[in-house]
């Protein structure tokens, strides 16, 4: 552990850890989007601008710098708030409201910094380039079903080939990290549609109480990554649970 | 000699293997001597920009006619790389004479043979005619876009087949090299270099020396020396150039760089577009492996190092340094986090020391005519500081609207004037000056105030501009700088990555807002977006691309600002082409000719065919194409702009 000071502040903190994550987790708020502790920081939204001053050659010099992918280094000092980064952050969240005019988090970051969310046309995509979808989807799965394509304004994220993906497996992990939830997960009777992705996959329900447990792509993705009894591979978690403490019951170790 | 013809590819198991720097001395002096000393040279520019003029063809049928007239052992041709004077190709140069041909064929072959080089007699109609004097120039130096010139880096190719080790051998190549094994520890190496005061030609101007003492003093396994020749700007070749044309320069180069460095892996990272560079280098690459000066044990010694091509990735962006390294470990080239130094943990996660083309170009240069030689060039003092100046010359791709365009290569310091108008011979048409763009996408725009400033790393900086890799945009009265600024913002939102919101959206909204003042729907408010967005985009971006990108737009907006007012305000484009704010007419000088009625590709002109104001153009029906304008031979169309529409 070294000493790091941020807003004045000393405090202890991890070599190498994210500054962003490490002022997060002594109070101080840096706003963030494209951040998720689960994967390595990608550093694409650039809302999470802090100042930090460092020493190079011998000379103090004072950046402004994302924090997620910032590691806490000896002797630095850092601000995440003051005049000129609240404006930046400010002509961040303009330009990405323009992209995203739906998504919560950014409607209130928006709300917070004062920003105008008609300072350009909307554009509407919604999604905004974060790659975390990619980034769970290969790192967290062990799948890789997404990727970007393109690139400048034309980037873009999707399937290989923009074709319904081999790969997809149907887990939905993606969305539930998606920070401005664009990627819709449709579940009817027996199947589950990812339309962002043009995926459709057959799903399994609980065998005992009928809940959707996830795809059928998902569990034999499992059975490859995970040690689990066959009982249970079609069975929700809840019911699971149910079902081992029943097993406990039944052999007397309760 | 007999009349054999020309083999292009040689048997690399026919080299001799030199085993020490005595060996390639000795085979130097038997090369030099092998050769007639009074033989004429005829240097033939067979580089990327000749060759759409057929001068490969050129250079066989010279080499034929030689042939059928017997003067083989009088005269050797020589298919050299690039001239830098490419709007005259093909180009040819009689040495020693130094006779210039422009705009040559494969028809003037016979003649050349028999007039000029069997009796001496010049060919009239094949010499420049200066288009500002007038005058015929019979020699390359009476030539004033050659005159101004100090060509220390381009001069070397011009002498020799970049396909044939052996040109470059007997022209003193790898001598530096020799000097460097035998002589001289890493260390003095790097201290040379260093107070030679060379700077990175690649854009960053940062001191060569002190990359390369980062990188040797960082620890890692593996070292990489690295040369980067993606060359994206538009418009710019130098580095092509010297790759096609004198690829064992660049070579050698890099061999005494990593023996400085103590790396024994090198690579080139060439843009995809670049095939003749790519083939040039590799030829050149397989020569020296087989004459020992490349992989182990070079010239005997014990240090080894190779060099392999790769490939670029076919983007802008994939010339900046971590993007680079990514595209070289077979990532998508994106720029990292720039925390670490890629000097320190660069390619492999091992210590890095990429430079360009040029700057690699200069290192044996300095090696052998010494860091006094170097020092005595260009502007400021580095004997206590590397920064302290600019030393060398640099090479620009000088290109718009100026009469000589071309690449140049000048002393650090000399003046936009010299190189646009002493050089570059001033504006076409006799049209007026109106600015110049340095630095390319990420530089700036200069006007007229500024054409008696030296050009160099700081002197551009402190301008507003930057030196970049050398582009060198020149702008006549004809410009909009409106236009101009969108259509390096249209090119950068193309090439950015990608990756960050603020570069990504950020250059699509100025563009967007720049394109709003050029079609006529600006207003004020246009400004002051344009300038915080501006911050914006470079405060918040992850790589200097986006860092840099609204240079264009700032420099513009500071020197030009009465443009963008005047497209708002008063619908007025003064350069006359953005096409919203302009309409074409027919004036009195009309002679009835009725030329630009036939052109029209809209039927948008009629009238009657007799002298006067008959001719009207339609202006539902313009499309504001131009051609009447060009073609109409009484300057009778004359088009508007503003309150005068
Ligand atoms: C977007 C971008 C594109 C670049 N393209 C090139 C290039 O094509 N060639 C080059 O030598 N340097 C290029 N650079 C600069 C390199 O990152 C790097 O600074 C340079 O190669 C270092 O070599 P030097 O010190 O010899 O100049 C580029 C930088 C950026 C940000
Ligand atoms: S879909 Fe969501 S998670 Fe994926 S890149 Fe877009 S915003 Fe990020
Ligand atoms: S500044 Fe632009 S080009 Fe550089 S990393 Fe960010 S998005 Fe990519
Ligand atoms: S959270 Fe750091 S750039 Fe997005």
């Amino acid at each position: 552990m070294i000493d790091i000071v941020i807003d004045g502040k000393t405090i202890q903190a991890e070599q190498g850890a994210s500054l962003l994550q490490t002022a997060l987790d002594n109070g101080i708020d840096i706003p963030h989007l494209c951040y998720h502790p689960a994967v390595e920081a990608y550093g694409a939204c650039r809302l999470c601008l802090v100042e930090v001053t460092a020493e190079s050659h011998g000379r103090k010099k004072t950046k402004l710098t994302t924090s997620c992918n910032y590691p806490v280094l000896p002797g630095i000092e850092v601000v995440t708030d003051s005049e000129n980064i609240r404006e930046n952050r400010k002509g961040v969240l303009e330009l990405l409201i323009a992209r995203a005019p739906k998504a919560k988090r950014v409607r209130e970051l928006a709300a917070e910094y004062g920003v105008d969310a008609q300072a350009y046309p909307v554009s509407g995509e919604e999604c905004i380039l974060c790659g975390l979808c990619i980034q769970v989807c290969k790192d967290v799965m062990g799948v890789e079903a997404l990727g970007f394509i393109g690139r400048g304004d034309k980037k873009d994220v999707g399937t290989p080939f923009d074709d319904l993906s081999k790969e997809c497996i149907g887990c939905a992990s993606c969305a539930s990290v998606c920070p401005t939830q664009c990627i819709e997960v449709i579940d009817t009777a027996d199947t589950r549609e990812l339309p962002r992705w043009r995926a459709i996959h057959k799903l399994v329900r609980c065998r005992i109480c009928g809940k959707a447990v996830a795809t059928e792509k998902h569990l034999a993705h499992l059975k490859k990554t995970v040690n689990m009894d066959e009982d249970v591979r079609s069975v929700c978690p809840t019911c699971r649970r149910e079902f081992y403490a029943k097993q406990a019951m039944a052999e007397g170790h309760m | 000699m007999s009349c054999s013809p020309e083999h292009t590819s040689i048997d690399l198991s026919k080299l001799k293997l030199l085993n020490s720097g005595g060996d390639l001395a000795e085979y130097r002096a038997k090369l030099q001597g092998d050769k007639n000393p009074d033989r004429k040279i005829v240097s033939v520019c067979t580089g990327t920009g000749c060759k759409a003029y057929k001068c490969d063809s050129l250079a066989e049928a010279l080499r034929d006619e030689v042939c059928k007239a017997g003067l083989e052992e009088k005269v050797e041709i020589v298919a050299t790389g690039c001239h830098g004077f490419c709007e005259r190709g093909a180009l040819m140069v009689i040495y020693p004479e130094e006779i210039l041909y422009q705009k040559v064929k494969s028809e003037n072959a016979a003649d050349i043979v028999a007039k000029t080089l069997a009796k001496g007699e010049v060919i009239e109609e094949l010499l420049f005619v200066d288009p500002v004097s007038g005058k015929k120039c019979t020699k390359e130096n009476d030539i004033p876009f050659y005159k101004h010139q100090q060509q220390e880096l381009m001069h070397g190719g011009r002498m020799l087949d970049p396909r044939k080790i052996d040109d470059y051998i007997a022209r003193d190549g790898y001598s530096a090299l020799v000097k460097v094994l035998g002589e001289m520890k890493g260390d003095e190496v790097i201290d040379q270099i260093t107070k030679s005061g060379l700077r990175g030609r690649g854009g960053g101007g940062f001191p060569t020396g002190v990359k390369w003492r980062t990188c040797k003093d960082a620890p890692g396994e593996q070292r990489y020396v690295i040369c980067n020749a993606d060359e994206g700007d538009p418009g710019a070749y130098m580095d092509r150039s010297l790759l096609e044309g004198n690829p064992h320069l660049i070579i050698e180069g890099m061999i005494i760089g990593a023996f400085a460095i103590g790396s024994s892996q090198g690579y080139v990272y060439v843009r995809n577009e670049y095939p003749l560079a790519v083939s040039n280098l590799t030829t050149a690459l397989e020569q020296a492996r087989a004459m020992g000066l490349l992989g182990k044990s070079i010239l005997g010694s014990d240090f080894s190092f190779d060099i392999k091509v790769v490939r670029g990735g076919g983007a802008f962006v994939c010339g900046e340094s971590t993007a680079l390294m990514a595209s070289l470990e077979g990532y998508v080239g994106e720029p990292r986090a720039k925390h670490i130094h890629t000097v320190e943990q660069g390619l492999y996660d091992q210590p890095s020391n990429l430079n360009n083309v040029e700057t690699w170009a200069n290192v044996p240069l300095i090696i052998n005519k010494g860091v006094d030689w170097f020092t005595g060039i260009g502007t400021g003092d580095v004997s206590k500081n590397p920064w302290g100046g600019s030393k060398g010359t640099k090479i620009f791709s000088l290109v718009g609207k100026v009469n000589n365009t071309g690449l140049v290569e000048v002393p650090m310091g000399a003046t936009l004037r010299q190189i646009i108008f002493d050089i570059g011979g001033g504006i076409r048409d006799g049209k007026k000056f109106k600015g110049v763009q340095t630095g390319g996408p990420s530089g700036g725009c200069l006007p007229e105030k500024f054409l008696d400033q030296p050009v160099d790393f700081d002197e551009l900086t402190k301008a507003g501009s930057m030196m970049g890799s050398g582009g060198m945009i020149v702008m006549d009265e004809d410009t909009c700088m409106v236009d101009f600024a969108r259509y390096f913002l249209n090119f950068l939102r193309d090439e950015s990555c990608g990756k960050c919101t603020t570069c990504r959206e950020g250059l699509k909204r100025m563009w967007e807002l720049t394109n709003d003042i050029c079609e006529g729907r600006g207003t004020q408010k246009h400004i002051e977006k344009l300038e915080s967005l501006a911050k914006v985009v470079m405060d918040g971006s992850l790589c200097a691309l986006g860092q840099t990108a609204a240079n264009p737009v700032l420099s513009t907006l500071k020197y030009y600002r009465e443009e963008y007012e005047g497209h708002i305000e008063r619908g007025e484009c003064i350069g006359r082409v953005c096409k919203p704010l302009i309409s074409f007419h027919i004036t009195a000088e009309c002679n009835g000719c009725n030329l630009c009625a036939l052109n029209c590709p809209y039927d948008a002109i009629s009238g009657e065919k007799k002298k006067g104001d008959t001719y009207k153009i339609d202006q539902d029906k313009c499309t504001k194409c131009r051609i009447c304008y060009q073609s109409c031979k009484f300057d009778a169309i004359d088009i508007r702009t503003g309150t005068q529409g």
